[in-house]
């Protein structure tokens, strides 16, 4: 047994090798110019001029801004100046050169505005609650989601693509100031005068239109879209309803009255007309850091991925948008489902206290 | 100088190799009226010769022999002598026949009492049925065929090789063969000269069978205990297949024994596995076989205890299984009839997911179900019959279907006093192909050295490629995508011609054309597929081959991984690609001694492949439910290349070592910017030694070393900073950017090469009077090999000089490039016991 033990004891230390080792490839790369630019309708075009970097460079990982490169903009073939101000239906090119890097070009058209005219919406009460809590009184909270729907109109070419976007507010008619999330992260946070307080629930998208860059295998996988992208591909020139869903909504308050106002709340939803080169960027984004195939590529065991580009380099993307918004008020809601029950419970409270 | 000293040295093993090749086999045997196949049995393991015969042939043949130290030769002749029985020695098989010029009789015993002379042996007694031709491997043998590049794997070749996980399987046992890699280390997908791991047709018994594979490709659905045989073409191929571009492998299962119930049953590292054969009646033999993993066994027990434990709330469902079904029977009608039937049955079934107990009167409820299953299914009758004595035939309809369905149930409940809102998504996906098929074969023998061949069939093919029906249900609003997609139907006709022809002692050319017609969507395909083959031997021993064939394919699968996974598509040619086609010539020759000890092969071949369908660059831009034919491209490809092969088929030492010589390339309309790229596996030189040596008659050990030029790999060394858009964006905290992200620059495509790869397998075989046990060593001195190039960060300490001699030290990370390596050495253990 004692060799066995010996035997066990060579294989260990192979057993347990790391997967990973370190490695100079020892290839040479020729870094390129990369061109970034989000153009939005109506506002003034910004580019973002970059280099590419080999991976293992730690100096450029941080510093790669690119500041000697010569920008050039065209609106329908025609140079503008850096204040243009990009119109629907522009076709837009953007040019840089630089000494070091080289020459850069992207095309982009700026996309139209949707068509749709309202959003259609409901509210479901999940869960009521009141409480008298000295010292802040009566207090309670209701609990809903908000189902809501937006009709599309269909493209005869089945081109369009489209992002949802929302921004939540909540405030008092006669306050400027209240709680303002929007979905890309920036907020405002005051207390509200009367402790009432709106908390947005999550987006949900169930709707099988958002899920459309999931395959089957990624969705039984549980591997699902986190942002709100669709196009229209799959109602060529026919009209389609979209679901969407705020999840977990409430609204909670403290030291309830009779005749307590309430805030003006809500959703500001923006239906986004997106350029290909945006929404080819999402799929991108989607498979490389949430999808199954990024996963497979990064263990070996498919092909890598490399970045969506739209620009000549094969770095960075222009892309462009136009947007309509609409606006979700749960204010009438919340008088109707909340400020008559908080008051129905006021008068039990204050009946029992007698 | 230096050339004269490589002249004497090669001149030296050629003398040395020589020497070895003049050491006679020599047998010792005795032996008193013991059953002829034991005897054969004892002369097989002094000899490694194969013993092909029909199992009627030998029925109640008893023999008597004591022999010492005699050649294999004289011991036949002895044995034979007199006997209805000719045999005839063709490389590594003795083929036994009965002799044509003998009319046939019944149950007559012939006792032949045997002179004095070299051997002291009394007497043997046989006693004869009518016989049964034997279609014997042999037919296959390098000399005896104009054909290049075919193989025949017996069963004990399969389980000879080294296997994976101490599961013995065909398709890996054909990754030791020149010019065949494995397409993932590991898995059982090959690549063969240059083609893609769909481009090989698997066949049992002549009935294609779609992904092939076990556990992502771990095993092949093959039961090797009870694989007889294994076909395998590569270059040239015999006119009857068709509908691959790369290789075609038939797999022939074993027939039922006429000599009583026979079987045995394996335990090994993943899976067990069953078979017993044996007659019913005279006229009737039946084989099963049935192999399953066996881990749920383990898993299912430990799952009930976990989920009966008080304080866990939820359920746990997990279960894995893969299993093959194996049933033949065969049944003689006359002397010129016999009927089979096959069916064969292989899943894999996974299923995971959680509930919780109990559903709360007020309170959240979530439950969730996940199933995957695929496999095959086949059903196929038929019958062989010996229309005339030159002309036999065999007819038989089969239906497969590939199936491949993934499910999920997800349901979560909101349960409040007043009301409950119940949001669920189910969603069921499935991927199926069934095929009818119907075929007549027929073979013609007017002479001793002509075999004309000739047949047709039609296939009926229903293809589902992705139907998906999805239903979302959140707060009782219900929206559903039901999938009403009809199958694709498809209509395929073959016919083919085939010649085998002796033209002298010299030449020998086989010739064919297989002509197809495949109907889709309207549309109808049409496939000629030429075949020419000619040897000539001016010598008896060496055999000079040249090649051309043609194929044609219908059917290819979809693949976004190296693993074979359910989410795999089998797909009929798209509606604007055309049929898959490859032209391949090849020359090359085969030379043995003249005992047959030691053979060399060499052979050269040239394949160009047309309209090849594969992913367009970034076709993941595409949303995966989008049509699947848009996200394709069209191509070509080539490969070229030599295998060169020593073998050494006899004594206790056999194995072989071989060379090869490779380029493979693709060129893609949309896919690498239209430029020319190398092949995944494009391995520029392969070296594989594959030794088996007999010990004892208890003990025999196999080694297989194999090492090539690493794949090919797309090395992306630069990044990009990423844009900000939102919705697909960086990552924000406080309203402040905290990660931009960056992504990989496009480079071409395979524009690295990994590094050389080299592994040892060893297998130890140690019998016992009921069975043998089976070592195994995978990768055995641990060379875990790279698969992949990743990137990662590596621990940094900079020392920073203050001066005055005080120092700061820092510590961080850098980034850096990384091989991944994968499989380390990996033992595994099993036993058969026979019965």
């Amino acid at each position: 047994m004692a060799i066995l033990r010996k035997i066990c004891l060579f294989l260990l230390p192979f057993l347990l090798t790391g997967c990973f080792t370190d490695f100079d490839p020892k290839i040479k790369t020729k870094p390129v110019l990369c061109l970034n630019s989000l153009i939005t309708s109506g506002k003034p075009i910004e580019v973002n001029v970059t280099h590419t970097w080999i991976y293992t460079d730690e100096y450029s990982t941080k510093y790669h801004e690119v500041k000697d490169a010569e920008i050039k903009i065209y609106a329908n073939g025609d140079r503008v100046d850096a204040d243009y101000l990009p119109k629907e239906g522009d076709h837009i090119r953007i040019e840089a050169e630089s000494p070091v890097y080289g020459r850069a070009e992207a095309e982009v058209d700026v996309p139209y505005a949707p068509t749709t005219e309202d959003i259609g919406y409901t509210f479901a009460v999940k869960n009521r609650k009141a409480s008298v809590t000295p010292p802040w009184g009566l207090k309670g909270s209701i609990k809903f989601d908000i189902d809501a729907t937006l009709d599309m109109q269909g493209s005869p070419e089945g081109n369009l693509y489209y992002r949802l976007g929302y921004d939540s507010f909540s405030y008092f008619d006669s306050v400027d100031s209240g709680y303002y999330e929007s979905d890309d992260g920036r907020y405002e946070d005051t207390d509200s005068p009367t402790s009432q307080r709106f908390d947005d629930g999550y987006l949900r998208t169930p709707d099988p239109i958002f899920n459309e860059s999931v395959s089957e295998f990624e969705e039984i996988l549980g591997y699902f879209p986190s942002a709100a992208f669709f196009s229209d591909h799959s109602f060529v020139g026919g009209c389609r309803t979209i679901h969407f869903q705020f999840d977990e909504c409430e609204y909670l308050t403290e030291n309830w009255k009779p005749g307590t106002d309430l805030m003006d709340c809500g959703y500001f939803i923006t239906l986004f007309s997106i350029s290909k080169s945006y929404f080819d960027w999402a799929m991108y984004y989607w498979q490389n850091y949430d999808g199954i195939l990024g996963d497979f590529s990064d263990m070996g065991f498919a092909e890598p991925i490399w970045g969506y580009s739209n620009v000549s380099t094969g770095a960075g993307v222009v892309a462009a948008q136009s947007s309509v918004t609409f606006r979700i008020d749960i204010k009438e809601f919340l008088n109707e489902n909340f400020g008559k029950y908080m008051d129905e419970h006021y008068e039990i409270d204050s009946r029992d206290s007698r | 100088m230096m050339t004269v000293n490589i002249r004497r040295t090669s001149i030296f093993a050629v003398f040395i190799i020589f020497s070895l090749i003049a050491v006679a086999q020599e047998i010792t045997l005795k032996a008193t009226d013991r059953p002829a196949a034991e005897v054969f049995r004892s002369i097989m393991q002094q000899t490694d010769r194969n013993f092909v015969y029909s199992s009627e042939l030998l029925k109640d043949m008893h023999i008597t022999i004591d022999v010492r130290k005699k050649p294999l030769k004289e011991v036949l002749d002895y044995i034979f002598r007199d006997s209805e029985i000719e045999y005839k020695i063709k490389g590594k098989n003795v083929v036994l026949k009965k002799k044509k010029t003998d009319k046939p009789r019944k149950n007559e015993t012939i006792k032949k009492p045997v002179a004095s002379g070299p051997h002291s042996a009394d007497s043997v007694r046989i006693t004869m049925l009518e016989s049964v031709d034997v279609v014997s491997q042999s037919e296959n043998h390098p000399l005896e065929t104009a054909k290049l590049g075919i193989s025949t794997l017996s069963g004990a070749d399969i389980l000879k090789t080294p296997a994976f996980l101490g599961e013995a399987d065909v398709i890996k046992a054909l990754q030791i063969l020149p010019g065949v890699s494995e397409a993932t280390e590991g898995l059982s997908g090959i690549n063969v000269h240059g083609g893609n791991s769909d481009e090989n047709l698997v066949m049992l018994d002549n009935v294609p069978l779609y992904q092939a594979e076990h556990f992502a490709g771990l095993f092949s659905p093959f039961n090797a205990d009870i694989v007889r045989s294994a076909d395998f073409y590569k270059t040239s191929v015999p006119a009857r297949f068709d509908g691959r571009l790369s290789s075609f492998l038939d797999v022939h299962l074993k027939n039922g024994s006429r000599q009583g119930h026979h079987g045995s049953a394996k335990l090994g590292y993943t899976s067990g596995a069953f078979d017993i054969s044996g007659p019913i009646g005279s006229r009737t033999t039946y084989l099963v076989g049935l192999r399953r993993s066996w881990y749920d066994v383990l898993t299912t027990p430990i799952l009930a205890i976990v989920n009966a434990r008080k304080e866990n709330t939820e359920k746990i469902r997990f279960a894995y299984h893969f299993m093959d079904f194996n049933a033949r029977v065969t049944h003689r009608f006359s002397d010129r009839i016999e009927g089979f039937a096959n069916f064969y049955y292989g899943d894999d079934l996974l299923k995971t997911g959680s509930k919780d107990k109990k559903e709360p009167e007020v309170g959240l409820y979530y439950s969730d179900k996940y199933d995957f299953n695929w496999g095959n299914f086949l059903a196929q009758a038929g019958m062989n019959y010996r229309i005339s004595p030159i002309l036999t035939s065999r007819f038989s309809a089969a239906y497969t279907r590939f199936f491949n369905t993934m499910k999920y149930d997800e349901l979560e409940k909101e349960i409040t006093e007043d009301e409950t809102f119940t949001t669920r998504s189910k969603m069921k996906s499935t991927n199926n192909i069934d095929n009818i098929t119907l075929r007549g074969d027929f073979t013609l023998s007017p002479t001793d050295g002509n075999t004309f061949r000739f047949g047709t069939s039609y296939g009926w093919h229903s293809f589902t490629p992705d139907r998906t029906h999805r239903e979302n249900i959140f707060n009782n609003i219900t929206i559903s995508n039901r999938d009403e997609s009809k199958p694709i139907v498809a209509h395929q006709a073959d016919a083919y011609a085939e010649d085998d022809w002796n033209i002298s002692d010299t030449w020998h050319a086989e010739t064919g054309l297989h002509a197809s017609l495949f109907n889709i969507e309207g549309k109808t395909k049409c496939g000629i597929s030429p075949r020419l083959a000619l040897s000539f031997s001016p010598i008896p021993n060496l055999s000079l081959k040249g090649a051309y064939s043609r194929t044609v394919q219908y059917v290819h699968r979809i693949e976004e991984t190296y693993l074979s996974l359910p989410c795999d598509r089998w797909i009929p040619i798209p509606g604007r690609f055309k049929p898959l086609t490859a032209d391949k010539i090849g020359i090359g020759g085969y030379w043995q001694t003249l005992d047959g000890a030691y053979a060399v092969t060499l052979e050269g071949y040239w394949k160009w492949m047309h309209n090849l369908i594969d992913y367009r660059d970034e076709y993941y831009l595409q949303p995966a439910s989008w049509s699947w034919s848009e996200r394709l491209t069209s191509g070509r490809g080539s490969a070229k290349g030599v295998d060169l092969m020593l073998e050494k088929k006899t004594g206790k030492l056999t194995g072989h070592i071989s060379y090869s010589l490779a380029w493979a390339d693709r060129r893609y309309a949309e896919k690498n910017g239209g430029l020319p790229f190398p092949a995944r596996f494009d391995h520029r030189h392969t070296v594989k030694l594959f030794l088996n040596w007999d010990v004892s008659r208890k003990v025999s050990l196999s080694a297989l070393w194999t090492g090539h030029s690493g794949n090919r790999f797309t090395f992306l060394p630069q990044r990009f900073e990423n844009p900000v858009l939102p919705g697909a964006a960086p990552t924000y905290w406080d309203g402040v950017i905290i990660w931009e992200g960056e992504s990989n620059l496009k480079a071409p495509i395979n524009n690295y090469r990994l590094p050389f790869y080299h592994r040892l397998d060893l297998a130890c075989t140690v019998r016992n009077r009921r069975g043998y046990w089976t070592f195994s060593l995978y990768n055995a001195y641990c060379n875990m090999n790279t698969i992949a190039i990743t990137t990662g960060y590596t621990s940094k300490t900079t020392f920073t000089d203050l001066g005055n001699g005080i120092w700061e030290v820092s510590s961080g990370s850098k980034p850096v490039f990384q091989k991944l390596r994968l499989l380390p050495i990996i033992p595994s253990i099993s036993y058969t016991w026979q019965f």
